[in-house]
């Protein structure tokens, strides 16, 4: 077939058995033998031959093109024995492991980078389309708001200089239910059920404080960055793999976002609970509120599992007690 | 093999020299099973697999993400090439460039998706979505084009014929309209869309085909629905011996608002609650296995290669659901360690369970496709050769 003349190591010819006579011939391409599978090789005539899995062909790589060297030490590396196995799987845990402690450092640093313009015309976006969709007009009485809004503005002014400027918006959403949230920027949503639900002012201006605990802390922005770094960890890590092993380390990534929201919810609890005092309101207005939502709604929604994004009310009314001893 | 007296390999005049050289060592090493059913051999082990796969992971990492399509032509390699077929491996002739392409190509187009909303348009993002959805048909098969003629079998490519219309038929109403009537139509959907895929493909010049009867993929509908369930009733009954007295129980306590929270505080209960979907998915898992594995027997079973050549598949379908859930435990158990191991066991069993029939003349009949086929190589390098992989 193929072989080497001597005197001129660097020549490859090709002998047939129905032609007298060596014709010199490169290789053109080599498909290096992946598993026990065999080698393909293209000659420079357009012959094409496969060696079997087990032929040594060490003596023809010095002639294969360099990508086929390449991939032929490629091929080589991956035939690892079980001492390759148990150092392969090593590296993957600590790999895992260390993408697991970057998520949160990473995900501020995003998050701190982030230009505060792009920022805010996102959260002004994200409230635009929420207008378009769920969000209706607010029918609080205007007394009731203004009242609201000068609360807020003393909140205002607890805050970092950089959250002066935060906006409170009153809305309706009877999909929703009673509920206030924080978006990306410096935007609290207040919606109308929550104020008729808590039927106490004192709780109403308890989860204002605690929404505007997540501005200045910028979890929601932080939390967005977070799942972020998550998904291209899990794209980079396992993302060659259309397979069960991208959701599992999906999966993964997911139970740790919703510890850090959980996280996040207690910060912004703290946060509420300290303003309260400092602006002489009600300090047991929240605790209150919790334990109410626990009793009308029973274990089925009181959550705090490892998937759920909220902490249980059990839990929180703790910290909120401690935190006031 | 008594009426064929024929040597498949006779007819050597037409192929290269090279060629024949390998067709002399073929000779050897297979016993030319002509007419008769020959099953496929899997050459690959799990450890191979895990070499390739880990080291992949680590090359990725350190490349940013940028090896990833060479990552995967690797391993389809790995699996095209360890599965023989007559003793001879499949090639995929693709290389991580021509992926990268693709790959480069819709990367664009999806950070072009997320920038959108910074446009400050509102819904711009939900109308590309349309656009991308209206998309994905044709570039399935684009995608379906690019890997069947980037594979080849003693170096005859295959290839892949379909139309925008079609893919979008059968690929997404059809199995859409499956899934709307409850799964009443799913064994037509089935059908349809299996021998859509067969009827696309061809070796060489020669093209695939596959008509098989509606009856059978409603009889696989129909014994699916009963392994279904068999096992429903099986776990169902299970669970209610497990909280029945906890039930009569409660039935027994005065009726008051509070019986949704005495049954919650039941940790027999409420331990349920949360197995209720573990338990669904895994029903889900088995019958979907089950029911993949029967249809396949009837597709493969039912596919021609023009000139003569036959295909067979054996696969059981409790088997094949077997394999896949007991997988999937074992691979969630070792954080993905065991993955490879998994794929091979599942890969081996397919295809140990699929056959392929042969006729008299199978050089010449390759030698044919061979010729045919040349012109088809430089089709490739004309279309591009794009994956599109969303």
């Amino acid at each position: 077939m193929v072989h080497e003349r001597e005197g001129e190591p660097d020549i490859l010819f090709l002998a047939s058995e129905d032609i007298n006579q060596l014709r010199p011939v490169t290789i053109g391409e080599v498909l290096p033998s992946i598993g026990a599978g065999d080698t393909r090789i293209r000659l420079s005539t357009g012959d094409v031959f496969t060696v079997d899995f087990s032929a040594d062909i060490t003596a023809l790589e010095p002639f294969f093109p360099r990508r086929g060297r390449f991939g032929a030490t490629l091929s080589r590396l991956e035939m690892v024995g079980w001492r390759g196995v148990i150092l392969l799987s090593v590296i993957f845990v600590g790999l895992l492991l260390g993408f697991r402690l970057a998520i949160a450092p990473v995900g501020d640093l995003l998050a701190k980078s982030a230009p505060t313009s792009l920022v805010e015309r996102g959260s002004g976006l994200v409230l635009a389309q929420l207008d378009m969709t769920v969000l209706q007009e607010s029918s609080l009485p205007a007394s009731q708001r203004q009242r609201l809004i000068d609360e807020f503005d003393r909140m205002r002014q607890l805050a970092p200089p950089e959250f002066a400027d935060t906006r409170l918006h009153f809305r309706k959403a009877p999909l929703i239910g009673p509920n206030a949230f924080a978006l990306p920027g410096n935007d609290v949503v207040l919606l109308d059920d929550l104020v008729t639900f808590a039927d106490d002012e004192a709780v109403v201006l308890a989860v204002l404080a605690h929404e505007f605990g997540h501005v200045i802390e910028r979890h929601a922005l932080r939390q967005i960055m977070r799942s972020a770094v998550v998904a291209m960890g899990v794209s980079l890590l396992v993302g060659a793999e259309d397979s069960i092993l991208e959701e599992i380390v999906g999966f993964g990534g997911g139970l740790v976002l919703s510890g850090q929201s959980r996280e996040f919810e207690l910060e912004a609890d703290h946060v509420s609970a300290d303003w309260m005092r400092r602006l002489g309101h009600d300090t047991e207005a929240l605790a209150r509120f919790f334990t109410r939502l626990s009793n009308d709604c029973g274990a089925l929604c009181d959550g705090g599992g490892l998937m759920a994004s909220h902490p249980s009310f059990a839990d929180r009314i703790d910290r909120l007690s401690s935190q006031s001893d | 093999m008594a009426q064929q007296p024929e040597n498949p390999f006779a007819n050597q005049s037409s192929s290269s020299p090279a060629k024949q050289h390998a067709e002399a060592s073929r000779k050897g090493r297979s016993q030319s099973p002509i007419n008769r059913f020959t099953p496929l051999i899997f050459t690959g082990t799990g450890r191979q697999l895990f070499g390739i796969q880990f080291l992949n992971i680590i090359l990725i990492v350190l490349t940013l993400g940028v090896w990833t399509p060479w990552a995967r032509v690797r391993k389809r390699r790995f699996f095209y090439n360890n599965t023989r077929i007559l003793g001879d491996g499949l090639d995929y002739l693709a290389t991580g460039f021509d992926l990268f392409k693709g790959w480069i190509v819709v990367t664009i187009l999806l950070l072009i998706f997320y920038a959108l909303p910074v446009l400050g348009v509102p819904f711009l993002q939900e109308g590309a979505s349309l656009a991308l959805l209206l998309i994905y048909p044709w570039a399935l098969n684009r995608s379906l084009r690019f890997n069947a003629r980037n594979l080849a079998w003693r170096d005859v490519r295959f290839d892949y014929n379909g139309g925008y219309f079609g893919a979008l038929w059968f690929f997404f109403a059809l199995p859409l309209l499956g899934f709307l009537s409850v799964g009443l139509l799913m064994p037509l959907a089935s059908k349809a869309m299996r021998e859509y895929m067969a009827n696309g493909h061809s070796f060489g010049a020669a093209r695939f085909s596959a008509t098989s009867s509606l009856a059978s993929y409603y009889g696989a509908g129909f014994k699916t629905v009963l392994l279904g369930l068999f096992f429903g009733v099986m776990v169902g009954t299970g669970m209610f011996l497990m909280v029945g007295d906890s039930l009569a129980a409660l039935a027994k306590l005065p009726s008051g608002t509070d019986d949704l929270e005495q049954l919650i505080a039941d940790p027999k209960i409420s331990f349920i609650i949360y197995a209720i979907p573990i338990v669904l998915l895994f029903l889900l898992i088995i019958t979907a296995g089950y029911y993949r594995a029967l249809t396949r027997n009837i597709i493969v079973g039912a596919l021609r290669l023009q000139g003569g050549i036959r295909f067979r598949s054996h696969v059981s379908g409790i088997g094949l659901a077997w394999i896949i859930v007991s997988n999937l435990i074992l691979t969630v158990a070792t954080l993905g360690l065991l993955m490879p191991w998994a794929q091979v066991r599942q890969y081996r069993y397919l295809t140990a369970n699929t056959e392929i029939r042969p006729i008299a003349d199978m050089q010449s009949f390759v030698d044919r496709q061979t010729r045919a086929g040349s012109s088809i190589g430089d089709a490739v390098g004309e279309a591009g050769g794009l994956e599109i992989n969303f």
